[in-house]
């Protein structure tokens, strides 16, 4: 049994659709990394910031919060295929 | 006349000669074989090219030693001076290396092409290389019948070196029978009569066969058959080398300056070279037999001393010209200056550019990149402000109010001269060199010519400000001077972001795909419909209603051109690895998602109204939200009515049961309207209306019904937006439609039919709405991708029609102009029909529970 499942696995790594989805799956992770440390970086301004540019700030985290919230869910997509 | 008669008359010389000799005929067939096997070599070389020969470029050409080291590598490895010089023609033209750097590279060729004497000489002639050639060309079909690309590379190759080993070998074969029947070395002439003689002989052979390489191979040949003397072959040999430079010749005809400038440099390289060896002839003569005695070669073996004359002479014609390449560029930059005109025309896009997959590309990046330049300083112009201004660190609000004097700039003329010019050139050359390239080259061709269509509507888009801007920020009226300063800080924002971004792209960081969704909602929360700026100028009477309307005008083609700039940036500097782009364009935030961002915070309200916007009607929420209702479906009929004039079509005929393509063709004559006149009377007066009254509602009802009328007004503006983008489109379809030109006749003839099914399919969608019809969604996405497939742009037809040259390039910009008026008219109205049914379906639970 466990030789079938390692079978298997082998057989998934070396197609090409599974090397796809693979590399898909670790596009999607690099970038909600990067938008998570953006979200940190601009929450830090924030509490630097004043004025004009906080409103600006916000409105810059509002989108990334959006945007990796729109991300975990494809991510979880890509997880169960 | 002359060109005329010129081919048949070498097929009947050639015919006759091969019916007289059929020793002649071998050689013959030995040289075109060889010829052939260069051009499947020059193919083989071209599957590598792309990238490849790029990065390679980039790095071994950043001095002169190593742009000689380049040259003469990969002439050796490529066997072909011509190619070498040709692709250094192609990736200076392109602008990506210098003229210093490209002078280099075409010493190195001549040095690099005489490794080809060597192998003929020292290998071709010794060895029966026809043994080895059929075995090449068996494996190298094979491989040429293959899918993948380098596989199919390495294929043509094979098959090359196969045919250039074949056409050596019959030349040899046809030389040995020649022999025997006629020596051609009794005509020799002796002295510097025979030098000139065979020099001349030289020249022509090689421009006639387009290469130095066939020249010599058939001088080696020759000469090791006895045919002509090892003097006259000397001299053929010179004359090849100054002969080559013909095909850099021609090849820089098509080039841009700098192109002929290097062409120009290869002529003066091989001409002095050629004169020393002439004037020099006899102690060059001796220092090769000085050096042939040297490396041990025998006394009577000529073709491997011509080997060595051939590799001595073009050293020394290095040694002479590398100390004064500084001089020899600065001169060719004297004698060939940059006409001033190339200001508006295009710097980058020539025929040359479109040899390689890398240099087109490049060259479409460059010329688009020129394009954007362009259309930032009308843009900045556009909202009275300079270049300088906007990329400077000082706050923009600050700059927007110092300055007293508009710009004066006719915006319509930039366009004309400069961004329309570009664009239409941009578009041709794109086109062309999508034909044959690989999916993914192609696709980043594709992204350049998105990204120059969002340039031009951004440039339209402020085009239409431009208007007002020039009376309102000069106006008494603080209150709208102010609304259109924000404006202007708004647009000349969004410019300074482009060019941070753009300077990021530069150092190799893509772009960011939260700054430009980022953008997208700043741009919309600045929209004084969607933050409630002209509620509260309407309300408090600070404005009047003409200039509230151009205000929400105005402010919606601010929108437009900065959402054009933010997808051009998208496309322009996006990754280009797949993976990463996918996953970027699956976070970025649809419109709708960024209208939900917008919406957050909350706007006030107030106003007056036409038909159904009574003062009583405002008495009440429901009545308010139905009187709203009734006069945006009154607004939609009217501009049903101005559309379907405005393409040609009356509603009977729009809504009839018949194909639309007869209805079409059917017509004629076109309508007589005036659609400004009818967008001024009616759209115009019944937008200003809704938008008031519904202004006025929203301060009295609670948030939900506040949102229902702020649809109802969004819902005015898409059909607002629908009339406008048809308004545009209406001056090339009157035009065009009467065309002589059948072929953009029927393009236009397509976007009126596009338009009239999507107002015909939009109306079923209404009346199954009405029924309650559960598959309202799919219906909707059906007409999009319908409208989607139906632009020429992406469905081909453009392309077929440019790439065959059945319109004009000027007929081509107004088709793709127009075709993105007509699907940004159609989005417009199918926008509106999905609010209506939303709204539709958040009131039927009120309606089922009330008594």
């Amino acid at each position: 049994m466990k030789t079938r499942k390692l079978l298997e696995r082998l057989a998934e790594l070396t197609s090409n659709s599974e090397a796809k989805k693979q590399k898909e799956r670790e596009a999607m992770k690099a970038l909600l990394k990067a938008l998570k440390k953006r979200q940190k970086k601009l929450e830090e301004q924030l509490a630097t910031d004043s004025g004009h540019k906080k409103k600006r700030l916000r409105s810059k985290i509002k989108v990334i919060q959006a945007q990796r919230k729109k991300g975990i869910e494809r991510y979880k997509q890509l997880r169960k295929r | 006349m002359l060109k005329k008669i010129a081919l048949p008359t070498i097929f009947v010389l050639l015919g006759y000669a091969f019916w007289a000799s059929p020793d002649f005929k071998e050689i013959a067939a030995g040289v075109a074989i060889f010829l052939f096997g260069m051009l499947s070599l020059e193919q083989g070389f071209r599957a590598f090219s792309s990238g490849l020969l790029q990065r390679i470029l980039r790095r071994s050409t950043d001095g002169l030693h190593k742009s000689l080291a380049f040259g003469v590598v990969t002439t050796t490895l490529m066997q072909s001076s011509s190619l070498v010089s040709v692709i250094t023609i192609s990736f200076l033209s392109a602008g990506m290396i210098g003229l210093k750097a490209g002078l280099g590279i075409i010493f190195g060729a001549n040095l690099g092409t005489t490794t080809g004497a060597w192998l003929v000489a020292g290998f071709g002639l010794k060895v029966k290389i026809s043994a080895y050639a059929l075995p090449m060309l068996v494996f190298g079909i094979l491989l040429v019948f293959q899918k993948a690309k380098a596989l199919k590379g390495i294929g043509y190759i094979l098959t090359g070196l196969g045919f250039l080993f074949l056409g050596i070998h019959h030349m040899k074969e046809g030389f040995e029978a020649f022999k025997a029947s006629f020596d051609l070395a009794a005509y020799a002439v002796p002295g510097y009569p025979g030098l000139f003689l065979f020099l001349f002989i030289g020249i022509l052979a090689t421009v006639v066969m387009q290469s130095s390489h066939a020249t010599l191979v058939l001088i080696i040949t020759a000469l090791a058959s006895g045919q002509i003397t090892y003097e006259n072959a000397l001299a053929l040999a010179i004359g090849a080398n100054v002969g080559t430079t013909i095909t850099a010749i021609i090849g820089a005809l098509g080039a841009n300056v700098e192109g002929r400038r290097l062409a120009g440099g290869h002529l003066v390289f091989n001409l002095t070279t050629g004169l020393v060896a002439i004037a020099a002839i006899h102690p060059m003569v001796a220092t090769v037999d000085w050096l042939s005695d040297l490396v041990g070669i025998a006394a009577d073996d000529y073709t491997l001393r011509l080997a060595v004359f051939h590799t001595v002479f073009n050293t020394i014609g290095i040694v002479l010209m590398a100390p004064l390449i500084n001089v020899l560029e600065r001169n060719l930059v004297r004698l060939m200056p940059e006409k001033e005109e190339e200001t508006t025309r295009p710097l980058y896009l020539n025929e040359s550019a479109l040899e390689f997959p890398d240099t087109a590309l490049e060259a479409a990046r460059l010329e688009t990149e020129r394009l954007y330049d362009e259309a930032f300083a009308t843009i900045a112009h556009g909202i009275d402000l300079h270049r300088g201004e906007i990329l400077s660190d000082r706050d923009l609000n600050e700059v927007v109010l110092s300055r007293e004097k508009p710009i004066e700039i006719d915006m319509a003329v930039d366009y004309e001269k400069t961004v329309k010019v570009l664009y239409g050139a941009i578009i041709e050359f794109v086109i062309k060199a999508q034909a044959g390239t690989s999916a993914d080259v192609g696709r980043q061709l594709l992204d350049y010519r998105v990204a120059c269509r969002h340039i031009v509507e951004a440039v339209k888009s402020v085009q239409q400000i431009r208007r007002n801007l020039a009376e309102y920020t000069a106006s008494d009226n603080p209150h709208i001077r102010q609304a259109y300063n924000n404006i202007r800080v708004l647009v000349g924002g969004a410019l300074r972001d482009m060019a941070a971004i753009r300077d990021a792209a530069r150092e190799g960081e893509t772009v960011s795909v939260a700054e430009l969704d980022s953008l997208r909602l700043e741009v919309k929360e600045a929209d004084v419909l969607t933050s409630g700026t002209v509620d509260e100028l309407i309300r408090d009477d600070l404005i009047s209603a003409e200039m509230a309307t151009s205000l929400m005008n105005d402010s919606a083609y601010a929108f437009y051109a900065v959402t054009h700039l933010v997808d051009m940036a998208g496309s322009l500097y996006a990754t280009e690895d797949p993976e990463e782009r996918a996953a970027e364009e699956s976070v970025a935030l649809s419109e709708d998602e960024v209208d939900a961002l917008a919406d957050l915070r909350e706007p006030p309200p107030t106003a007056t109204a036409p038909r159904y916007l009574t003062e009583e009607a405002l008495a009440s929420t429901q009545t308010s939200l139905t009187a709203a209702r009734l006069e945006t479906e009154n607004l939609y009929d009217k501009a049903i009515a101005i559309l379907s004039h405005g393409i040609d079509l009356h509603r009977r005929e729009i809504f009839s049961e018949r194909d639309l393509a007869e209805v079409v063709e059917a017509r004629s004559e076109p309508i007589d309207i005036d659609i400004d006149e009818d967008y001024e009377q009616t759209i115009k007066v019944l937008y200003g209306a809704i938008t008031r009254f519904v202004g006025r509602a929203r301060t009295s009802v609670p948030f939900t019904k506040g949102e229902r009328l702020q649809a109802l007004r969004l819902a005015a503006r898409d059909i607002v937006e629908a009339v406008k983008a048809v308004k545009h489109l209406r001056k090339n379809l009157s035009h065009y439609s009467c065309s002589d030109n059948a072929q953009i006749r029927r393009a236009y003839n397509d976007i009126r039919i596009l338009l009239g099914s999507v107002m015909r399919d939009l109306r079923a969608v209404r009346e199954a709405a009405v029924k309650g019809d559960s598959e309202l969604p799919a219906r909707l996405e059906q007409v999009k991708l319908a409208v989607k497939q139906g632009d020429s742009l992406v469905n081909g037809t453009l392309d077929m029609l440019v790439r065959e040259e059945l319109i004009t390039p000027w007929m081509a910009t107004s088709l793709m102009n127009d075709g993105a008026y007509a699907e940004h008219a159609a989005f417009r109205l199918i926008r509106m029909t999905e609010r209506l049914i939303a709204l539709d379906e958040a009131e039927a639970p009120a309606r089922e529970g009330a008594p």
